[in-house]
């Protein structure tokens, strides 16, 4: 401890260049760490708010709720199969008419049957099984284009109007706002005649129904398309990352532990045992590691407040601890290059030769 | 009778050498007094660190006892010598080699930081060394704004700072001018008299032999005494 904070006192310069190294990197890491959150969150908060334990889909879909097309047919024999209640999902697509002078809105239906599906977490007005005919829940992003409680809303397609009974939170999908609407109103636009049904949902134990698939939340999510790629490519990003932070912070180590050797080894002769040189070097890795995460934490949290509306952004604290203890685990990794190094110095280096 | 502080016995070390094996130290034995004073000279190439190391713990003989306080310390294992080092020998080491990092003042307080010594004991220390050495007003100075010559009364310092039994300088006056490099050699001597403690000093620096009680020539591995220096030597060093 006395030698790694007299000499951080000392160097300032050298250590807080490296700090800031650390800092930009970590803050690029826990930023994009954010925007992949968000991104994954537009995209599919509302299947992963699904109110039910299981979500059957038809096979050709391979979990893909979007894909999936159940007719009535094949609704009434899921239903039959199945013991508890269930509440068939479409998933539709259209467009809200602007008010006067306002854009049109680009959202997406989810019709289920409001007696059978589960209550959603509201923010304002009524809930799913409270509503009546005519009653629709939005998202609350409507309200950032100035729809409040009671208003009208027009489909554009089929020219229906709709009243607002409530608002309900982070339900969006493909980034479109979710209205849920009860599936016998038929306020979304059917291709064809008939009714097409996405999916069935259910509360209940899994099963397994012959031709079609049962899957939860977490793997609808996973399969809707396009999903896992994008996160993917995030994981490699924020890999990399992670890499390089830990490889610019053990070469900056190495060298420095480098150009004490001649330092180490005159202290080693005075009687530090090498453990007592490791301690010194792992607190410094230790506090500059600390000290750039907690100012990159801080500069994260900055910056979400000034984020606009518009840019998906969602951090939990969870993450960043996580985050935060991988970056320290692989950064002490890199001081054993450096604890190796020390290791290797000999004291009898210190005997016999000028500085 | 004086207690000694540092005995070799028919030490020898002998490092292999391609096929051979090199044979640096041959048979060396030395007794070393408390409050003793003694000063090795030779060409380079003579033994002279080999034996420095050896007699510092920092090497084991290959053959021989060196028995050190009382303690034979040739067969300890890695672990004891630095234990050995931290707490029983001061190093004066060719150029100052302080900590560019620390003050004047946490220089010394460090060593104390090895042996775990206790907090208050450690300051105490370094005040007493501080005012001997005359170095009061550079307390909080780092290495860099001190002198030469004020640098190495601090390595001197810092090698006392641990009350070691026996003190080793490496060539102290290698860096220094002859004026000053006298008064460091003066300063090491009036601290082994006055702390009773046994030193030895290798140099190539002929000017400063007079100062110490014995001079020991040491030539191809071998020890020899240089009676006629001793002669003329005096027990203290003439303050000019």
């Amino acid at each position: 401890m006395f030698l790694a904070l007299k000499e951080m006192k000392r160097a300032k310069l050298r250590y807080i260049l490296l700090s800031l190294i650390m800092i930009s990197i970590l803050f690029l890491v826990f930023f994009m760490t954010g925007l992949a959150n968000g991104l994954s969150f537009a995209d599919s908060s509302s299947l992963q708010k699904i109110k039910g334990d299981y979500i059957v889909t038809n096979k050709e879909a391979e979990g893909a709720v979007i894909n999936s097309e159940l007719s009535k047919e094949q609704l009434k024999e899921i239903s039959n199969s199945l013991e508890e209640p269930t509440s068939p999902l479409a998933l539709t697509m259209s467009t809200i008419a602007g008010k006067t002078n306002q854009k049109d809105t680009d959202m997406i239906y989810f019709s289920v049957d409001p007696e059978h599906y589960g209550d959603l977490n509201i923010t304002e007005g009524k809930n799913i099984s409270d509503i009546t005919d005519k009653e629709v829940l939005v998202n609350k992003s409507f309200k950032e284009d100035g729809y409040e409680l009671n208003d009208q809303l027009v489909d554009e397609s089929t020219g229906e109007t709709m009243t607002i009974a409530g608002f309900i939170e982070n339900q969006t999908y493909s980034f479109l706002p979710v209205v849920y609407s009860d599936i016998d109103s038929e306020f979304q636009p059917t291709q064809g005649s008939e009714i097409m049904y996405n999916a069935i949902v259910y509360n209940g134990p899994k099963m397994d129904i012959k031709g079609y698939d049962t899957s939860t939340n977490d793997e609808i999510v996973q399969s809707m398309p396009g999903y896992s790629e994008t996160q993917g490519s995030f994981n490699v990003m924020k890999a990399f990352m992670f890499i390089i932070s830990a490889f610019v912070s053990t070469v900056f180590f190495y060298v420095l532990t480098i150009q004490k050797t001649n330092q180490f080894g005159i202290l080693k002769a005075m009687g530090a045992t090498t453990s007592y040189i490791s301690t010194s070097i792992v607190t410094q890795v230790l506090l500059l590691t600390l000290i750039s995460l907690s100012v990159s934490v801080l500069a994260v949290a900055g910056m979400a407040q000034v984020l606009p509306e518009g840019i998906p952004f969602q951090a939990s604290v969870s993450l960043v601890l996580g985050t935060g203890a991988l970056f320290i685990i692989l950064n002490l990794a890199g001081s054993l290059l450096s604890l190796y190094k020390v290791t290797k110095i000999d004291p009898l280096e210190a005997i016999g030769r000028s500085e | 009778m004086l207690k000694e502080t540092l005995t070799l016995q028919h030490i020898s070390k002998s490092f292999p050498d391609g096929d051979r094996t090199l044979t640096v130290l041959d048979d060396i034995s030395l007794a070393v007094k408390e409050g003793e004073f003694v000063a090795i000279i030779g060409p380079s190439g003579s033994g002279k660190s080999t034996l420095l190391s050896v007699i510092g713990a920092l090497l084991t003989p290959t053959n021989g006892k060196v028995v050190l306080d009382g303690e034979d310390i040739s067969d300890f294992k890695p672990a004891q010598l630095t234990a050995t080092r931290a707490s029983n020998i001061g190093f004066i080491f060719q150029s100052p080699n302080l900590i560019p990092y620390l003050t004047v003042k946490n220089q010394l307080l460090l060593v104390g930081k090895f042996n775990h010594t206790n907090k208050r004991a450690n300051l105490s220390k370094m005040n007493e060394l501080v005012q001997e050495l005359g170095l009061q007003h550079r307390l909080n100075n780092y290495p860099n704004s001190l002198s030469g010559g004020e640098k190495q009364r601090v390595a001197i310092g810092r090698a006392f700072m641990n009350n070691p039994n026996i003190i080793l300088a490496d060539e102290p006056t290698a860096s220094l001018d002859y004026e000053r490099g006298r008064t460091v050699v003066e300063k090491i001597a009036d601290e082994v008299k006055s702390r009773r403690k046994a030193a030895i000093m290798v140099t190539h620096d002929e000017r400063m032999l007079d100062v110490c009680d014995r001079v020991l020539h040491i030539e191809d591995g071998k020890l020899i005494e240089d009676k006629s220096s001793q002669i003329k030597n005096h027990p203290t060093p003439c303050q000019t």
